[in-house]
């Protein structure tokens, strides 16, 4: 049996390695210029482009992570597969608009594009290390993912480093061919790989459990029956059906833990919009600098992220997530014989991370060939981001460090040589954290998240707010960032280390780190604005805005549409990931009433995240269509000399 | 087509058939190990959907099925259908399910392809073809 199911994982992984190297190596013939590696061309296809951003934007922290998250907490975890709505509403808000003003000034990365119009010396190094944060521990956690995914497939025959450095050579081996065009055509097969992926998990529980009805009669019997690793919340309810609240008051992990489950509400609004610094990563905009024309911008925020991939997580990713409790992955459901077999090994004590690699191993006796496509499947969402992400950096590195503070006079030839430079420095640190200081990189890479989400206020204030100052956006961001560290893991590790004893743990009062830090980055980015508008600097900045006056689309009768767009958009916020959640608990029948009185005949949280996922794809439509923030230019933008071959 | 759509043209096929190919075979090789109908003819829809998709593509493009892919395809055709064959004769492991899976797999990808060629050229059309393509092979 491990002969067949190696077997099938070498030939599939072989076809997969060969399609990468074949695009790599046919993206990096003729004589092509460092735009061509950065940015390929500034040419990749909508369609490509679509294809590309999804897979990015959901990366194997979704595909593998939510799952997981799922089994361990129940449907008040499942909240967090609305994070596929509100992803892309900061794409909606702000993409379109940056991709316009790449064009008009030839920026080539979004680091360009914020150090020119907020100034001063700090920005650029602040960018960086946000840049940094996701390129280096973000993605070798994702790194390591992967290798440890591939030993457990391999039956312990190939050890999870071995698995993670081979991987890790192949991304670089076609990226550093290929650049961005490269990374970006090999993500239209991993974005369809890791759709059918998802929705492949999905059918393996269900069709392990016996079919959807069956599946409700577990849920029927679980409801009632207030087992699982969290107990029963106040008013009797399963803890795995009900959120534990809008608020809970605790000095967080490490100090005192909630009661109850994780995901109050507040938790699950922190949590879902740190989801929001995947798509304000400094490298998404590099992929998004890199897009032929805005025409991608809208279908992919909204049909392929919001719609396709947010069916597949509110449906598959709950059904795998849950539906593994019954399978025998939940020591304590199996105890309480609700169990309906022992398909899955028992994933308790942190372990429930390898979810997705026990439902790929139980395919290895009846059908291994399956076990080497999907794994592949698992393999290429991991791949998807390290390729995007490593050739972003490797851009960012050439452009932003070595061209900027180094060389300012570099040719050409030499730009496009650092840019590879870049490229391997960035997958061999990742890598070798991976290896040699895995609890430090993920300590470190939980913050990449938080970070991204920093750069809110910045992005809003190229896009739409020239009131903001760059003195109050940089104040802000760097408060942000500060109190993210200090909130998180990795602040608490380091005054432990500095023995200052800090009263609060890690997300205190049930709040992310990306939830504090994005609270005070406003409030100071508010106060600092107040205080330090300055006419001469709203010139400079009214340049920008002026461009994007003449070139963004404008939508008819906005006058009426925009109030309805911020109300719509705001009490989506409140019900769907806010405290109106806690209406969903038993709004469609009590946890407990049995299925019977299950208004749709599944849990009424379930149902109330289904609802809130419709109207989602609904506030979308309406932001990215109706309203045209997602929508290209009404005129064809002058182009300025790119950025590459003129000081910014 | 200039370079950059044929690029593009390309690898929209790859990509097409890399997915459609890949999930169409594990299908049907489950359906021959479960002896399930179902799923391997699944697995022969989702090559004629691989097909279509190509076709499709091909209409966007401006493009036609090159020589290469022509030659490509109709190697694999024949010899899945060999493979069929010889299981059944010599094999002795394939069982009524098994049989019924491979017949009307294999017709119905054949029939596919004589329906793409009878729209695309009309049964005049085609025939034509057929006997021009024997008319040059003779001449040869």
């Amino acid at each position: 049996m491990t002969n067949d199911r190696l077997a099938w994982l070498f030939v599939f992984f072989a076809l997969y390695a060969t399609y990468c190297v074949f695009w790599g190596v046919d993206c990096a013939r003729g004589r092509r210029g460092a735009i061509d590696f950065f940015l390929a061309e500034r040419g990749v296809p909508s369609w490509v482009y679509v294809a590309a951003a999804t897979t990015l934007t959901f990366t194997g922290w979704v595909a593998i992570g939510l799952p997981a998250t799922i089994l361990r907490d129940g449907f008040p975890g499942a909240a967090l597969a609305l994070g596929a709505i509100v992803t892309p509403l900061a794409g909606a808000a702000a993409l379109s608009r940056q991709w316009m003003l790449s064009r008009r000034f030839g920026y080539v990365t979004p680091v360009q594009m914020y150090a020119d119009y907020l100034g001063g010396p700090v920005i650029r190094p602040v960018l960086l290390l946000i840049a940094l944060l996701f390129a280096l521990p973000f993605l070798g956690m994702q790194m390591a993912a992967t290798g440890y995914l591939f030993q457990v497939l391999s039956g312990g025959v190939i050890p999870w480093v071995y698995a993670m450095w081979a991987l890790g050579a192949l991304v670089f081996l076609y990226v550093c061919l290929g650049g961005m065009r490269a990374a970006a055509f090999v993500g239209v097969l991993q974005a369809l790989l890791f759709a059918a992926g998802l929705v492949a998990i999905g059918v393996i529980a269900w069709v392990e459990l016996g079919g959807f009805p069956s599946f409700v009669a577990l849920l029927d019997k679980l409801g009632a029956a207030k087992v699982g690793d969290w107990g029963a919340s106040s008013a009797g309810y399963n803890a795995m059906f009900t959120t534990p609240g809008v608020v809970q008051f605790v000095a967080g992990y490490g100090k005192e833990a909630p009661v109850g489950g994780v995901w109050t509400t507040t938790m699950v609004l922190s949590t879902v919009l740190s989801l929001i610094g995947l798509q304000l990563a400094p490298a998404f905009g590099v992929l998004a600098f890199s897009a032929r024309d805005a025409r991608g911008f809208a279908p992919q925020q909204v049909w392929a992220a919001a719609a396709t991939v947010g069916f597949g997580l509110v449906f598959f990713a709950v059904i795998a997530g849950v539906g593994a409790q019954f399978l025998g992955a939940s020591s304590a459901i199996t105890q309480a014989s609700l169990a309906v077999g022992s398909d899955l090994p028992s994933l308790g004590a942190g372990h429930d991370a390898g979810l997705i690699a026990v439902y790929l191993n139980s395919l290895a006796a009846r059908a291994p060939w399956f076990l080497g496509l999907l794994a592949v499947a698992a393999i290429a969402v991991t791949q998807a981001t390290a390729a995007l992400y490593v050739s972003a950096t490797g851009t960012m590195f050439a452009q932003d460090f070595y061209r900027h503070y180094l060389r300012p006079d570099v040719t050409d030839r030499d730009l496009k040589f650092f840019g590879r430079i870049g490229v391997g420095f960035t997958l061999l640190f990742s890598l070798l954290g991976a290896t040699y200081a895995a609890d430090a990189q993920v300590q470190i890479g939980a913050l990449a998240l938080p970070a991204g989400l920093q750069l809110l206020p910045a992005a809003i204030a190229i896009c739409w707010f020239p009131w903001l100052t760059p003195r109050a956006v940089v104040s802000g961001l760097i408060t942000g960032l500060v109190v993210v560290v200090f909130t998180d893991q990795l602040g608490l590790t380091l005054a432990n280390f500095l023995e200052i004893d800090i009263p609060w743990g890690r997300w205190p009062w049930t709040i992310h780190s990306a939830g504090w830090g994005i609270v005070c980055n406003i409030a100071v980015c508010l106060l600092f604005s107040l205080m330090t508008q300055k006419r001469s600097e709203r010139e400079h900045r009214m340049r920008f805005h002026d461009f994007l006056a003449e070139a963004a689309p404008r939508a008819p009768n906005a006058r009426v549409w925009r109030p309805i767009a911020w109300v719509a958009a705001l009490g989506w916020v409140f019900f769907a990931i806010g405290p109106g959640l806690l209406f969903g608990v038993d709004l469609f029948g009590a946890p407990n009433a049995g299925a019977k009185a299950w208004l749709f005949g599944i849990p009424s949280l379930w149902a109330w995240e289904i609802i809130a996922w419709v109207f989602g794809v609904l506030l979308l439509w309406l932001l990215a269509y109706r309203l045209g923030m997602s929508q290209p230019p009404i005129r064809p933008i002058e182009m300025e000399p790119e950025g590459i071959r003129r000081p910014i | 087509m200039n370079g950059s759509d044929l690029r593009e043209h390309r690898l929209a096929i790859m990509t097409g058939w890399g997915f459609f190919g890949s999930f169409g075979i594990c299908l049907i090789l489950s359906g021959f190990a479960e002896n399930s109908l179902i799923a391997g003819l699944s697995g022969f829809v989702v090559i004629v959907a691989g097909f279509v998709a190509h076709i499709i593509l091909n209409r966007i493009y401006g493009a036609g099925f090159s020589q290469a892919q022509i030659a490509l395809g109709l190697a694999a055709f024949t010899v899945g259908v060999f493979c069929f064959i010889a299981s059944v004769l010599f094999g002795g492991i394939l069982g009524e399910a098994d049989v019924a899976i491979g017949l009307v797999g294999f017709s119905g990808l054949a029939a596919a392809f004589v329906t793409y060629i009878v729209i695309n050229y009309g049964v005049r059309g085609s025939y034509q073809m057929g006997f021009r393509l024997n008319a040059e092979e003779r001449r040869r």
